[in-house]
């Protein structure tokens, strides 16, 4: 059924986007599940992440009755307006507000909650994985255990406090990310790369041309 | 890979929640920030899919409307962009224009649902140059990440300096096959080139006797070299007002440059003495003897690289200026005539014309005899300077008159003149019909003109040891000989 999320086509946004003389204001872009979060209302095929959200909100319940509710509809009424991102944070400021502070005895019910919002991650997906769906939750299913073990691994096993945790996450993000920035500096630019053919009919000139270029990247 | 404002929003919330876990110590929280930024990573990885597949399947394309342009000219260039299938990214692509043009830069956008998209802009060329384009810069963007890189063709474009382009020397529409060469003398005497060998004759210097055709033929024979000779050139350039018609820089003087160039390096390259002699419309402009001496060559080039029409008021000022700083020079009567004499007297003869005195009205009745001669100095000009030259070169020269189809009589006369003095002529006539651009309309004028100036020509060449060459451009020549041939089939 998720194959039927496709994009909706260019909204406004788009257009904004790319200015009537042609330049890209990346600013101006839309965050990239804007219309897949319209199709999901314009859609029936968008079901799954109607049941996720769904799923969402009967954990909720189960957790803290028609609190729970209200929390769970405000939740999913900021995924609809903003993105999944501020969904989870509102979700887990919610829950900080519904859940004891002890959670053994409500353990199924959080559980149940943060499976909901793994659903919500793997099918609402953002447009650049429409074609790619099943990479894009693997990657995401991968990212979580990634950071889910390293934060588990430093905070249990290892017993350090939970602001150690927390950094070592951040540092596991950092690095992941910066190795996806080599894997598009190596792989995706290569296969872009002028033919270094066209630079001219001397070599040296083909090689200085290249040389020359100017590496407008900033380091993520 | 740059990434955007909403990057950074979304992973303050990611750390908003890491430090109010652990700030309350709470781990739930944590949990929310790990599902976080394992959306930010998945995110990343489909943002860099979706790039991978677009640079697979994109083609980017940077076309200028020609691959040669002039200077200062304005020409089309086309940025496209093409994709096989739609991608899920936001694309803006900016054209490597090379630094050396002006105009509004080029860009496409292409938005998620677009296939191909393409943008037309007029590029100006002031350098003159081979321009190559940079690499268009793609830039793509989800919102979130942003990537910057180069990626398509770059063509190049030969940016020529305005001036003659594709010059035509020839005969009658047909191209001289080679405007150049080495010149035989046809006499015979010391030298390294083997003429002929001969029966010997009482007289011939025993060393001359090829020993080795006697005793093949049995009967003395000598051996004839061709006589090594310089072949004195003048380059007899005409430079007056007439010459400047054309449009800029493609005047019928650029095009004779060129012939006066190559034909004076020719003569360089073959150590052959070489002189100038530049008429304007008063007179003589320059003039230099024929020289063999590497500086006068030197001195030649540049003299026609800042060879200029002349402009009849230039003349008349420069003249008057000659004739007052001349006044003192005294000449004997049986001397020949120079051009200082000449123009003295052309001075005196002003001169008298406005005196009042006792003595310029006993001498005005026999100056009155002189008018025919002085409308010859004033008018004809080109006549009376090689004239001049020739009197003051007693050896034989090779001239090469550049001029145009103007005033066809005093050329006549000047060609004529020149044979008389022994002087071998070749003649560069720049057709007026061909840099006319007010005829260029009408081409049954412009054919009948062309025929007038045929006719004129060849009946240059008719005479002995005189060529007459047409130079002129050579796509406005083929729409005239297209127009005659359309002429003569109807």
């Amino acid at each position: 059924m998720t194959d039927r999320l496709e994009p909706t086509g260019a909204d406004e946004t788009d257009e904004t986007a790319a200015r009537g003389d042609g330049e890209l204001d990346p600013a101006a872009v839309e965050p990239i599940e804007s219309d897949v979060r319209v199709a999901v209302v314009l859609s029936l095929g968008a079901l799954v992440v109607v049941l996720s959200l769904g799923a969402l909100v009967v954990a909720f319940t189960a957790l803290a009755g028609l609190r729970g509710t209200i929390g769970a509809l405000a939740t999913a009424a900021v995924w609809y307006a903003v993105g999944t991102p501020y969904a989870i944070a509102l979700g887990h400021v919610v829950l900080l507000t519904l859940a004891p502070t002890s959670i053994d005895s409500h353990f199924r019910a959080l559980v149940g909650i943060e499976a909901a919002f793994v659903l919500l991650l793997l099918v609402a997906v953002p447009r650049t994985a429409s074609g790619n769906r099943v990479r894009h939750a693997a990657a995401v299913l991968g990212g979580i255990a990634v950071l889910g073990v390293t934060a588990w691994t430093v905070w249990l096993p290892l017993a350090q406090p939970i602001w150690v945790a927390a950094g070592a996450v951040f540092v596991v993000l950092a690095c992941c990310g910066y190795l996806l920035h080599r894997y598009e500096l190596v792989v995706v630019r290569e296969v872009a790369k002028p033919d270094a053919t066209d630079l001219g009919t001397d070599p040296g000139e083909a090689t200085a041309r290249t040389d020359s270029q100017p590496d407008t990247q900033s380091e993520q | 890979m740059r990434v955007t404002r909403r990057f950074w929003a979304t992973l303050a919330l990611s750390g908003f929640l890491a430090a109010l876990a652990a700030i309350l110590e709470r781990p739930l929280l944590l949990s929310g920030s790990v599902l976080i930024g394992a959306w930010i990573l998945a995110a990343q990885y489909s943002f860099l899919a979706a790039l991978e597949r677009t640079t697979r399947t994109m083609s980017v394309t940077q076309s200028p409307a020609s691959s040669s342009v002039r200077t200062d000219s304005s020409m089309a260039v086309t940025l496209a962009v093409t994709l096989a299938e739609p991608i899920p990214l936001h694309l803006g692509i900016e054209a490597g224009l090379p630094v050396a043009t002006t105009g509004d830069s080029l860009n496409v956008a292409v938005t998620p649902e677009m296939t191909s998209s393409e943008q037309t802009a007029s590029v100006t060329w002031p350098v003159a140059g081979r321009q190559q384009f940079s690499a268009p810069q793609l830039t793509a963007t989800d919102g979130l990440f942003v990537a910057t890189f180069p990626t398509g063709d770059r063509p190049t474009v030969t940016v020529e300096p305005r001036g003659p382009r594709r010059i035509h020397v020839g005969e009658g529409g047909t191209r001289l096959a080679s405007a150049a060469g080495k010149h035989t003398s046809e006499q015979h005497g010391s030298g390294i080139e083997l003429a002929e060998i001969r029966e010997y004759t009482p007289g011939d210097a025993t060393r001359r006797i090829d020993w080795k055709a006697t005793a093949r033929l049995g009967t003395p024979h000598v051996r004839e070299h061709e006589t090594d000779t310089d072949q004195r050139t003048l380059l007899v350039v005409d430079h007056r007002s007439s010459l400047a018609t054309g449009p800029p820089n493609e005047t019928k003087l650029d095009y004779l440059r060129n012939v006066m160039l190559a034909t004076a390096r020719n003569a360089h390259d073959l150590t052959d003495p070489i002189g100038l002699l530049g008429i304007g419309d008063s007179g003589t402009t320059t003039y230099l003897e024929p020289a063999t001496a590497l500086d006068s060559y030197t001195t030649i080039r540049r003299e026609l690289l800042e060879l200029e029409p002349s402009s009849i008021d230039a003349d008349h000022s420069e003249n008057a200026h000659i004739s007052r700083s001349n006044a003192a020079v005294m000449q004997s009567p049986h001397e020949s005539p120079t051009l200082r004499t000449v123009r003295r007297s052309a001075s005196d003869l002003d001169e008298f014309e406005t005196a009042s005195g006792s003595f310029a009205q006993t001498l005005r009745p026999f100056y009155a005899d002189q008018q025919p001669y002085r409308w010859r100095i004033r008018e004809q000009p080109l006549f009376n300077s090689v004239r001049t030259a020739l009197a003051s070169n007693s050896e034989a020269v090779w001239m090469a008159v550049f001029t145009d189809d103007s005033n066809p009589t005093e050329l006549r006369e000047t060609v004529s003149l020149a044979r008389q003095n022994g002087a071998a002529v070749t003649i560069f006539l720049a057709p007026t019909v061909l840099y006319d651009s007010q005829a260029a309309g009408d081409r049954e004028r412009m054919r009948n003109r062309y025929l007038e100036f045929e006719t004129l020509r060849r009946e240059l060449a008719g005479m002995d040891r005189v060529r007459a060459l047409e130079v002129g451009p050579r796509d406005r020549l083929s729409t005239i000989l297209e127009a005659g041939r359309d002429g003569d089939r109807q």
